[in-house]
């Protein structure tokens, strides 16, 4: 990819990038780490061009890094430690700070935790998360539908 | 922050309007300029672009384009053995149906090369070459998912599925070297009587899906960290 294609793309979308690195991760360095990761990995991509919908690529791409890598961190434990900067969201409700904060991600099976990052983070109706993920509302309504029913387990227990 | 009305903006649909790609436009923002949520919401992405100020690195050579030299392919071609079973993406112990196209795989670790069969373990580093087998002309794009469920477009170079000719094991001009993200990728050769859009077949593949009128072929490779 043409490196002034690229920064362009750093510039339009490593805000919300960030943004989500930093919710998902809850550690300041981790989270500039998968955005540099994230950026540098289109490096090679010579096919992607700027055109309509790459927000929604971001989006998809970035929850999917970051929950992997929370996922697959050894060290979770630590990132989610109190002596880390709290993650400097433009909002944080109160749903989505016990899904981050509980850990709740990691032991939520892997499309469960994706709808999670879109229902209660981004606070996208199930309509538009069918949009994103290119399945059907009924779909999403089902994932939440199980979604809830597992944080409900999950804070109860 | 309040909750969400109806006609409220999600966050993704407040980043896609700082991106100008949201054709309704105008409609959110007249709703934004009656609504305090979401002229917050607007307003603190507005604040977070404005302070942001990372610098991108420069680019790594992680997963970068390789053209194999007419020595090593012969190497390759040499050193083949051909496979009797492979992973399928209709069915894992499926005999292989004649006249279906098939992509073959070509690892290079090292200094040696080798073909690749079923459950093929690869290292960070390895090179991989594609030759393809299909009885009618189509066009190809090659798709690998890794196992963070990353879509990378391995071949073509090009915006569309490119044209490849009928005829047995024809290797690919180009191939990749495998980056460092552990685990089973999947590398989906795709085959289309069409040249779709790369980025079309890709977001398809990362979907589970395949698109109509081509007809797809797969591998599982076993990455792992070994020297």
């Amino acid at each position: 990819m043409d490196r002034a294609v690229l920064d362009q793309l750093y510039r339009s979308h490593g805000p919300a990038v960030l943004r989500r690195a930093r919710q998902i991760l809850q550690d300041e360095a981790e989270a500039r780490d998968a955005l540099q990761e994230i950026f540098l990995s289109l490096a090679d991509h010579t096919s992607f061009t700027l055109r309509d919908g790459n927000t929604a690529w971001f989006y998809i791409r970035t929850t999917n890094y970051c929950l992997n890598r929370r996922r697959d961190d050894k060290n979770r434990a630590r990132l989610r430690s109190e002596r880390l900067a709290p993650p400097a969201t433009s909002a944080s409700p109160d749903v989505e700070t016990t899904v981050m904060a509980r850990g709740l991600l990691e032991r939520l099976p892997a499309p469960l935790a994706e709808v999670a990052v879109y229902y209660y983070c981004d606070e996208m109706t199930q309509e538009e998360i069918a949009g994103l993920l290119g399945c059907s509302r009924r779909h999403v309504g089902h994932l939440v539908e199980r979604l809830r029913a597992a944080l409900g387990i999950a804070e109860c227990g | 922050m309040m909750r969400r009305g109806a006609e409220c903006l999600s966050r993704l649909q407040c980043d896609q309007l700082l991106n100008d790609e949201l054709a309704q436009r105008a409609d959110l923002l007249a709703h934004a300029a009656s609504c305090e949520r979401c002229a917050a919401l607007i307003e603190a992405h507005r604040r977070e672009r404005s302070e942001f100020d990372g610098v991108l690195a420069a680019p790594r050579a992680a997963r970068r384009r390789v053209a194999w030299s007419a020595a090593a392919l012969a190497v390759a071609t040499a050193v083949a053995v051909w496979f009797v079973a492979r992973t399928r993406s209709t069915s894992g112990s499926e005999p292989r149906i004649k006249g279906n196209p098939a992509l073959g795989l070509y690892v290079k670790h090292r200094d040696d090369v080798r073909k690749a069969g079923p459950g093929e373990i690869v290292a960070p580093g390895d090179a991989l070459d594609f030759a393809v087998t299909i009885d009618h002309a189509a066009y190809l794009a090659i798709v690998a998912i890794d196992a963070r469920r990353v879509a990378s477009v391995y071949y073509p170079d090009g915006p569309t599925a490119a044209p490849v000719r009928a005829g047995s094991e024809q290797l690919l001009p180009t191939g990749v070297v495998l980056d460092g993200a552990l685990g089973l990728e999947e590398v989906h050769a795709v085959f289309c009587d069409r040249p779709l859009s790369v980025v079309q077949i890709r977001d398809a593949v990362a979907r589970g899906a395949i698109p109509p009128g081509c007809v797809p072929d797969r591998w599982i490779l076993d990455k792992r960290g070994v020297p």
